[in-house]
C-alpha cells in the first residue's frame, strides 16, 4: 500500500479495492513502527485521521472523490491545525493550540486529504540538518548517523520511508529542495506567491514559500494543484489561476533548453554529485532536450545576502513572542523585563537568537543602510541573473546540494559551515523563482538531489521535466533497506 | 569588522534576549560572511524588497470573523488571565 502514487491509490480507494480506514491504519502502524527510529513526527494525530478517514470512506461512497480523497499525508509542523499541537520546532510553542487551519491546510482537508500527523523540523525552520529541533534532530532513513536536511527533515524523511504518500513543507533557502535531495525524494519549492502563507508560522515574510514533499513529480503535482491559489488572507497571495499541474507531466521534453549554471559546477561541489548530475542531464538529452552552458555570475553572493535578509526579517517577526498572549511563559518573573527577556531566552534555542541578533544589528541605526539596503540592491542582482538566463533557456538544472547527507553533530561547531549546504539554493528564494528537487542518483548508498529551476510560475514545466526523468529512471522508486 | 562585548549586550538589550558570551564568536564569523557584500559596487541598482510585485489589496470595511476572544485566550493558563485580560508583573509599584 505504501509504493503505490497518489493516482494509482486514489483509484485502488475509488474502486473499493481497499478503504481509507485500511490505508490510513496501514499508515498509522507504519509511523508506531518505523519512526521511533526516524523521529520524523513531533505529534501524531490517528483519532482525528480515523474519523476522518472514515469520512472519506462515504464520500467515495458517494461517488464525489478526487484525487486527494482518502489519501494519508503529513504536515510540517510550521502549519496551524486548529485543535491540533503546532509547535514550529520550539520549546516557544510547546504548548501552542493554534484556534485556526492554515490555508494550506484547510485546502488540503477539502480535497479530502487525511492529516495523519505534524512533522520534526528545525526551529522556526532555521536550520539545514533538523539538528535545531527543540524535539532532537531527524535521522535519515538511508543512514540513521547522518541529518535529514533541514529546515523540513521530518517531511522528507517520512516520505522517504513511507510513513505517507506526501508530506507539505516549506522553504525559505533550501528548506524543502535541501532535505529532499538528502533523504532521496522529490520535492517542489513553487514561485513566491504561488500558495497562501496564511497560517504558516513567519520566519523570514519575502522568502518563505510552501510546497509539496513526496515519491515522485506526479505525487507533488497532484499535491500542489490542490495546495496552488489565490487567498485573500494572504497579502502576497498572487491573483492567478494555476495550470493543471498533471496534463502537463506528460508534455515531450523535444527541444527544451537546459542551461547549466557553471557557477554551480565550482571546486565547492563533490566531484561524485557533479558526475550524477551530468548522468541526468544525458537522459533528458536522450528525450530530445538540447543542453546550454549558461553563467548566473552573483551565485556566490546569495549566501551572505540571505543571512542578512532572512535574519532582518526574522528579528522581526519573531518579535511577536513575548509570552503574554500564547507561547512559553517563565515562572516567578521579576517584573515586566525579566519576564520579556526570560520568556524569549528560555524559549528561543541557540540558532534562532543568533539569527535574531543579527536581524537586530543590521536594522539598528548606522548599519541599516550598510547591510540591509546594499543586500536588497545585491538581491536585485541575483534575480537579474536569472532573469537574463530565462531568456535563452526553459530551465536551469544543476545539484540541489554541494555534498551527500553528513553525520548528526559533524557541522555544529560553526555556523557557517551549515550555512554554506544552502549555497545552490538560497538564490532562487531571493529571486522568488520555483525550483524542484528530484533524487537522480546514489553515492555510497545516500541519495543525489538534481534541482531543476523554472522561471516565474513554470511549475508545470519543472513537473513536467522531473516526471519525464523520472519515467525513465527509478531512483525515485528507491526505499531505504530498513524501511521497506 | 567585529562584535564586542559591549556590542552584543546591546543588541541583546534591543531583541529582549539574555546570551551568554560564548555567542560572540558565531556572530563574528556570520559578520565575516555578510560583510562580502561590502566589496560590490551596487551604484544606481534598485533595493529589491519582495520577490514579486504586489500591490496592497483593499476590502470592504465590514466584519468578516465574529469575536474570538475566548477562543484566543485559551492559549494561555487560568492564573495569567482575569476579567478576559492578560496579566503581567507588575509595572508600576
Amino acid at each position: 500500500m505504501h509504493t503505490k502514487s497518489i493516482l494509482e491509490t486514489a483509484k485502488d480507494l475509488q474502486s473499493k479495492k481497499i478503504s481509507s480506514v485500511e490505508l490510513t491504519t496501514h499508515f498509522l502502524e507504519r509511523i508506531k513502527k518505523f519512526d521511533p527510529k526516524l523521529n520524523s513526527l513531533i505529534t501524531m494525530a490517528a483519532e482525528q485521521a480515523l474519523t476522518n478517514a472514515s469520512l472519506a470512506d462515504q464520500t467515495i461512497a458517494a461517488g464525489q472523490a478526487g484525487p486527494l480523497t482518502g489519501i494519508p499525508i503529513l504536515h510540517k509542523d510550521i502549519f496551524c491545525t486548529n485543535g491540533i499541537k503546532t509547535s514550529c520546532g520550539s520549546k516557544m510553542l510547546d504548548n501552542f493550540i493554534a484556534p485556526y487551519d492554515a490555508t494550506l491546510v484547510k485546502k488540503l482537508k477539502t480535497a479530502g486529504a487525511i492529516m495523519l500527523g505534524k512533522t520534526n523540523m528545525d526551529e522556526f525552520a532555521m536550520g539545514s540538518s533538523n539538528e535545531n529541533s527543540y524535539y532532537g534532530p531527524v535521522r535519515n532513513p538511508w543512514n540513521l548517523e547522518c541529518v535529514s536536511g533541514g529546515s523540513s527533515g521530518g517531511s522528507a524523511a517520512a516520505i522517504a520511508a513511507r510513513l505517507a504518500l506526501a508530506a507539505t513543507a516549506t522553504d525559505t533557502g533550501g528548506s524543502i529542495r535541501q532535505p529532499a535531495a538528502l533523504c532521496g525524494v522529490t520535492g517542489i519549492k513553487p514561485t513566491y506567491g504561488l500558495v497562501s502563507r496564511f497560517g504558516m508560522v513567519a520566519f523570514a515574510s519575502s522568502l518563505d514559500q510552501a510546497g509539496p514533499m513526496a515519491n515522485s513529480a506526479e505525487d507533488c503535482a497532484v499535491m500542489l494543484q490542490a495546495m496552488a491559489g489565490f487567498d485573500p488572507n494572504d497579502s502576497t497571495s498572487v491573483e492567478k489561476t494555476p495550470p493543471n499541474y498533471v496534463t502537463h507531466l506528460n508534455d515531450s521534453l523535444a527541444g527544451l533548453k537546459i542551461g547549466l549554471p557553471h557557477e554551480f559546477f565550482s571546486e565547492q561541489l563533490n566531484p561524485e554529485i557533479a558526475k550524477v548530475v551530468d548522468n541526468a542531464v544525458k537522459e533528458l538529452e536522450k528525450l530530445g532536450a538540447v543542453v546550454k552552458e549558461i553563467s548566473l555570475p552573483n551565485t556566490h553572493l546569495s549566501i551572505p545576502v540571505y543571512y542578512i535578509i532572512a535574519p532582518a526579517e526574522c528579528s522581526s517577526n519573531l518579535a511577536r513572542y513575548d509570552g503574554i498572549r500564547f507561547g512559553y511563559r517563565c515562572s516567578n518573573p521579576k517584573d515586566l523585563e525579566d519576564f520579556y527577556v526570560r520568556n524569549r531566552s528560555e524559549g528561543f534555542g541557540k540558532e534562532v537568537k543568533r539569527r535574531i541578533l543579527i536581524g537586530t544589528y543590521v536594522l539598528s541605526a548606522g548599519y541599516y543602510d550598510a547591510f540591509y539596503v546594499k543586500a536588497q540592491k545585491i538581491r536585485q542582482l541575483i534575480a537579474n541573473d536569472f532573469i537574463n538566463a530565462f531568456k535563452e533557456v526553459d530551465v536551469i538544472i544543476g545539484p540541489t546540494t554541494p555534498e551527500l547527507a553528513f553525520k548528526i553533530g559533524s557541522k555544529n561547531t560553526n555556523p557557517i559551515e551549515m550555512y554554506l549546504s544552502d549555497i545552490y539554493t538560497t538564490s532562487l528564494n531571493l529571486a522568488g523563482l520555483p525550483g524542484l528537487s528530484m533524487p537522480g542518483g546514489m553515492i555510497n548508498n545516500l541519495p543525489v538531489g538534481i534541482q531543476v529551476i523554472g522561471n516565474y510560475f513554470q511549475e508545470a514545466k519543472i513537473l513536467n521535466v522531473a516526471h519525464q526523468f523520472q519515467k525513465v529512471t527509478n531512483w525515485h522508486t528507491q526505499i531505504p533497506a530498513e524501511f521497506v | 569588522m567585529s562584535f564586542t562585548q559591549n556590542d552584543v549586550k546591546k543588541l541583546a538589550y534591543l531583541a529582549r534576549l539574555a546570551v551568554d558570551h560564548s555567542i560572540v564568536e558565531d556572530l563574528d564569523r556570520i559578520l565575516q560572511l555578510v560583510n562580502k557584500i561590502s566589496e560590490i559596487n551596487t551604484d544606481h541598482i534598485p533595493p529589491m524588497a519582495h520577490a514579486q510585485e504586489t500591490k496592497q489589496r483593499l476590502r470592504e470595511d465590514v466584519v468578516t470573523e465574529p469575536d474570538v476572544r475566548t477562543i484566543m485566550q485559551s492559549e494561555i493558563p487560568e492564573s495569567a488571565k482575569a476579567a478576559g485580560l492578560y496579566l503581567v508583573p507588575k509595572v508600576v509599584e
